[in-house]
């Protein structure tokens, strides 16, 4: 997935729209900006969290899309990690999808991404899920809201875990 | 503390809007109510999402800004106390 840095921008824009008009209340003021974090190897980044309601008050459910972008050889910028999460207190589970430590993952598993189940959170039977890659933001956004609308937690045990493959 | 339910169907929503179902799924079909399409048959309404919609919520384009950082962002950092990376 590549885009220029225009692009990117108004990826993050849609994206954060795109949590409130699913009734996601990010963590910023009403207005407040927000933030592409360019680092020292002028990758850029960012983050958007925010709750989603559920029947706490405040609600407890966290909804997290990260994503990291490098510079690529043409000059534009390409995806290069992302971590997709929902971290449902209310119910008690934890999804994610991940792509980070790219070469070591293909060393130790032969994958590029990964996932994570925690059913209660912070118990995993396994500690990295094999997974699909995400399309890109607007699809984690689609693939955690319908988790989240489930009425049955993840079987995280039926998952197939990427520890019993090597 | 009872659970709240967690989405409405199109019929369901219909019902709260006081429209048809057909304008519910053309609302759906243009992105103006988001909505989770779980086969192609079934479509699912987010309650936050339906609730946003109902009150006239209308998100407003925020503005995006460019910040340094002194460090890289490391996606992977809390993952590695559960099995060390050695590379």
């Amino acid at each position: 997935m590549r885009l220029t840095r225009a692009g990117l921008e108004d990826l993050l824009a849609s994206l954060a729209e795109l949590l409130e008009r699913h009734g996601v209340a990010l963590d910023l003021a009403a207005g407040e900006e927000l933030a592409l974090v360019e680092s020292p190897s002028r990758s850029l980044s960012f983050e958007l969290r925010g709750l989603l309601p559920d029947a706490h008050q405040p609600p407890r459910s966290v909804l997290e899309l990260r994503e990291v972008w490098q510079p690529s050889e043409a000059g534009d910028l390409e995806r290069r990690d992302y971590a997709y999460e929902l971290i449902d207190h209310e119910r008690g589970y934890r999804r994610a999808f991940h792509l980070h430590d790219r070469d070591w993952f293909v060393d130790r598993f032969d994958v590029v991404v990964h996932e994570h189940c925690e059913q209660p959170i912070g118990r995993a039977p396994c500690d990295h899920v094999a997974g699909h890659p995400v399309r890109d933001g607007y699809r984690a956004v689609e693939m955690l809201m319908a988790i989240w609308v489930e009425s049955v937690v993840p079987d995280c045990a039926a998952l197939p875990c990427l520890e019993e493959f090597v | 503390m009872n659970e709240q339910q967690r989405y409405l169907t199109p019929a369901e929503a219909a019902d709260a809007l006081r429209v048809s179902t057909d304008t519910v799924l053309r609302l759906v079909s243009s992105g103006e109510l988001p909505a989770i399409r779980v086969s192609p048959r079934v479509i699912r309404i987010p309650t936050p999402a339906f609730e946003a919609f109902a009150a006239g919520r209308e998100p407003r384009r925020r503005r995006v800004v460019t910040r340094r950082s002194h460090s890289e962002v490391d996606l992977g950092a809390g993952e590695r106390t559960v099995e060390p990376v050695t590379r």
